[in-house]
């Protein structure tokens, strides 16, 4: 089995190359495009909603202080008041004030005073009462009497009404102190003395630390409006009194605003917070979140949404290359097929395919390929008879040739003798015979010759047909051929009564290459029929130059002509014009075969142009082949 | 040896026809002509004679042309003796084989009568 030599195409190298690839990225595209959309919106408005909620959950932590505050403070107030409004406590404090100057009796009084005063369960860490002076005379600590608080912020605003001193660094004890007090007064409403306390500032630390709703970065604190100092201690960084503290919220709160917002606090974290001025304190609120904190949800939102959008197309991917095996498997095998059958495989088939458009490819495909299959069955079976016919007709030839030799050498041997006796008679060696005789010895000697020339007439064809004819090439001179020629044929045109020229072309080249002989033969033949078909008139040879590579040998006779049909057979074995004119012309009817055998194997060809009445003109076209060398050449 | 009168030639054919006419015309001419019919008969005659030249035919029976040179070529004797083929085989290619294996000149039937003695002359010198 011949195999044939369809070469599978490769595929191109490119983008997306592969049908998979294509269905691949297409679903994944597909399946994450509208996921990730939605999970961007969704985390867009899921962290507004965060951060809206945090900003709203600290404007509630800032109301909640405030109210805590005021409440311990309205408490503290009350407190004062109250013992200041106690008969008891408010004879013992004015009997104090009256005998400030008896240190013996300020004892028992302060001892008597020690049953009201009791900063136990109280805002307070100390009671204190000083006269006008400002001189301590009594005091829930034992070493602050006798002190001095004529130098205190409060002092003088005490003097007259209820006064909270906001929060300062106290004189001498150079601690953060807020103090509160109600001035002592007589029936007449002079003051006499003040009854101060000094508020439990780690209290106040305390209720800004409840951090309830504060989460793990949320905080509360006051800022002193003086020098910006932090009241109560930062959840990060403890009390440290000897910096100020800076941000938006805190600039806002000290300018007396209230409000909230995303800024960055003092210790440099983007947070949401809420802040209020505490005119009461003169102090700021703030109550601040850590963004990252309040987002942390969103965030983590957002992660298990990104989670779900991963996996979402990691499921379309896998889908996806599932269909699109589903879909490109069959192709692919299909393609496999292609290949295997191109390679010369022709019983492969295709996978029925069911009844998508694969499966009516597969169907298609194997349709195809049976026909194929089919034909080159057929073509390979041709060839074979072919072949077979080729050398059955090549042994028929060889037949054929030994045939026609046997039966030349057999036919010769008779003519040998026929030949050979008529010339002796003719010749006269067998003794004298009359005229009449001699006429008809003539003829019999005319016809044998005749015979003869038949004989190797065709002697020479079968061999041309046998393809034994070697042609030999050697150099000749085309003058010296077209002399030889003439010498040969002249006494026939004599005999015939006819004109015979023969021309060479001067731009003819002197030596060419090629078999003089069959050249010669071929000229000589074109030549006898020329004579044998002109009753009267003239023939001509020439030998041409075309210029380029051929050059041709040209025979004009003005003999009976050829009528345009018989151009087709007249180089037919036997076909002369017709039946009759064998008979009439004489010749083995062999030449003109010959001559075109002989001009297509030297590369040649032969053709004829002709008149009825006026004569034929034959041309024999033939390559050019000059010898390669001068010793070649002819002399 | 100009003189044809003094040729001394053995002619060998199975046709008499054949020895007829070519002894006809050598006959003509005063040569002395003997006849065999096969290679055979002709190395018998051999025997006997010392001709000038022989020409033999090469389809023959019991000996043919072929077997007859041969054996004339390696007889001491004989084997200075032109041998000439005169036979019916005329393809292209016969003659040079047949000058190939040593014969003398070969000449196809059918024989030109008028250029008979021409044609031997000049195809073997010591006739000439």
């Amino acid at each position: 089995m011949t195999s044939t030599t369809l070469t599978p195409t490769k595929p191109r190298l490119g983008l997306p190359s592969s049908l998979r690839t294509v269905l691949v990225i297409a679903f994944v595209l597909l399946s994450v495009i509208p996921v990730a959309l939605a999970l961007t919106v969704a985390i867009l408005r899921t962290s507004e909603q965060s951060r809206a909620q945090v900003e709203a959950q600290m404007n509630s932590v800032l109301q909640l202080k405030i109210a805590a505050l005021d409440s311990d403070l309205s408490n503290a107030h009350t407190m004062l008041r109250t013992i200041r409004s106690n008969p008891g406590a408010s004879a013992s404090m004015l009997g104090l004030l009256e005998m400030s100057d008896n240190p013996s009796l300020q004892a028992s009084t302060i001892e008597h005073l020690g049953g009201f005063l009791n900063v136990e369960g109280t805002q307070f860490t100390e009671y204190f009462v000083y006269d006008v002076n400002g001189n301590i005379v009594g005091s829930t600590s034992d070493t602050q009497i006798g002190k001095i608080v004529r130098g205190q912020p409060y002092f003088t605003p005490s003097l007259s009404d209820d006064y909270i001193q906001p929060p300062y660094y106290e004189v001498g004890s150079n601690s953060l102190a807020v103090v509160m007090s109600v001035p002592l007064k007589d029936a007449q409403g002079n003051t006499l003395g003040v009854l101060a306390g000094r508020l439990n500032m780690d209290a106040l630390a305390a209720l800004m630390s409840e951090r309830v709703g504060l989460g793990e970065t949320g905080e509360t604190y006051l800022v002193s409006l003086e020098n910006s100092y932090l009241v109560t201690p930062s959840r990060f960084e403890g009390y440290p009194l000897n910096r100020s503290y800076r941000s938006l919220a805190i600039d806002e709160a000290l300018a007396g605003h209230g409000g909230s917002g995303e800024y960055v606090n003092y210790r440099g974290r983007e947070v949401i917070g809420a802040y209020q001025w505490l005119p009461d304190l003169q102090v700021g609120l703030v109550a601040e979140y850590e963004r990252s904190e309040a987002l942390a949800a969103s965030q983590q939102a957002t992660l298990i949404s990104t989670a779900v959008a991963v996996l979402a197309a990691g499921a379309a991917m896998i889908t996806g290359l599932f269909i699109a095996v589903q879909i490109t498997k069959p192709i692919t095998e299909l393609t496999q097929i292609t290949q295997q059958f191109a390679a010369g495989d022709l019983t492969v088939r295709a996978k029925a395919g069911g009844q998508n458009e694969v499966g009516a490819l597969s169907s298609a495909f194997n349709q195809m390929a049976a026909q194929l299959q089919e034909s080159l069955t057929s073509l390979e079976k041709s060839v074979q008879e072919a072949r077979t016919a080729t050398a059955m007709a090549r042994e028929a030839n060889r037949l054929k040739s030994e045939f026609l030799s046997t039966m030349s050498h057999e036919l010769r041997t008779p003519l040998n003798a026929i030949i050979g006796f008529a010339e002796i008679i003719l010749n006269g060696m067998a003794g004298p015979i009359s005229e009449k005789q001699q006429h008809k010895i003539a003829r019999i000697h005319l016809n044998s010759k005749r015979l003869l020339d038949l004989i190797n007439d065709l002697l020479d064809l079968a061999k041309i047909e046998a393809g034994r004819v070697d042609l030999v090439a050697q150099p000749f001179s085309p003058r010296d051929l077209a002399m030889g020629v003439r010498a040969q044929m002249e006494s026939l045109a004599e005999q015939r009564g006819l004109g015979f020229d023969v021309h060479v072309d001067p731009k003819l080249p002197t030596a060419m290459v090629g078999d003089v002989s069959r050249i010669e033969q071929v000229a000589k033949n074109l030549l006898s029929n020329a004579f044998k078909f002109t009753k009267e008139g003239r023939v001509e040879m020439a030998l041409h130059a075309n210029g380029g590579n051929t050059w041709e040998i040209i025979v004009v006779d003005s003999g009976i002509g050829i009528p345009p049909h018989a151009l087709e057979y007249i180089f037919d074995e036997f076909r002369q014009v017709d039946g009759t004119s064998q008979r009439a012309y004489g010749g083995s009817g062999l030449g003109l075969s010959i001559t075109r055998n002989l001009t297509r194997m030297m590369g040649g060809e032969v053709r004829v142009a002709s008149t009825v009445g006026e004569g034929s003109t034959f041309t024999v076209v033939l390559p050019v082949t000059l010898p390669e060398t001068a010793e070649m050449a002819v002399a | 040896m100009s003189r044809i009168t003094e040729w001394e030639i053995l002619v060998v054919d199975d046709e008499p026809d054949s020895i007829a006419v070519v002894t006809e015309v050598l006959e003509f001419y005063g040569a002395l002509v003997h006849n065999a019919s096969n290679g055979v008969e002709a190395l018998e005659m051999l025997q006997t004679i010392n001709p000038d030249v022989i020409l033999s035919d090469l389809s023959m029976p019991q000996m043919d042309g072929w077997a007859l040179l041969s054996n004339i070529r390696k007889d001491p004797r004989l084997s200075a003796i032109p041998v000439i083929a005169l036979t019916a085989h005329a393809m292209p290619g016969d003659a040079q084989r047949g000058l190939a294996v040593g014969f003398s000149a070969y000449l196809t039937k059918p024989i030109s009568v008028m250029t008979l003695i021409q044609d031997l002359i000049s195809r073997v010198p010591s006739l000439a």
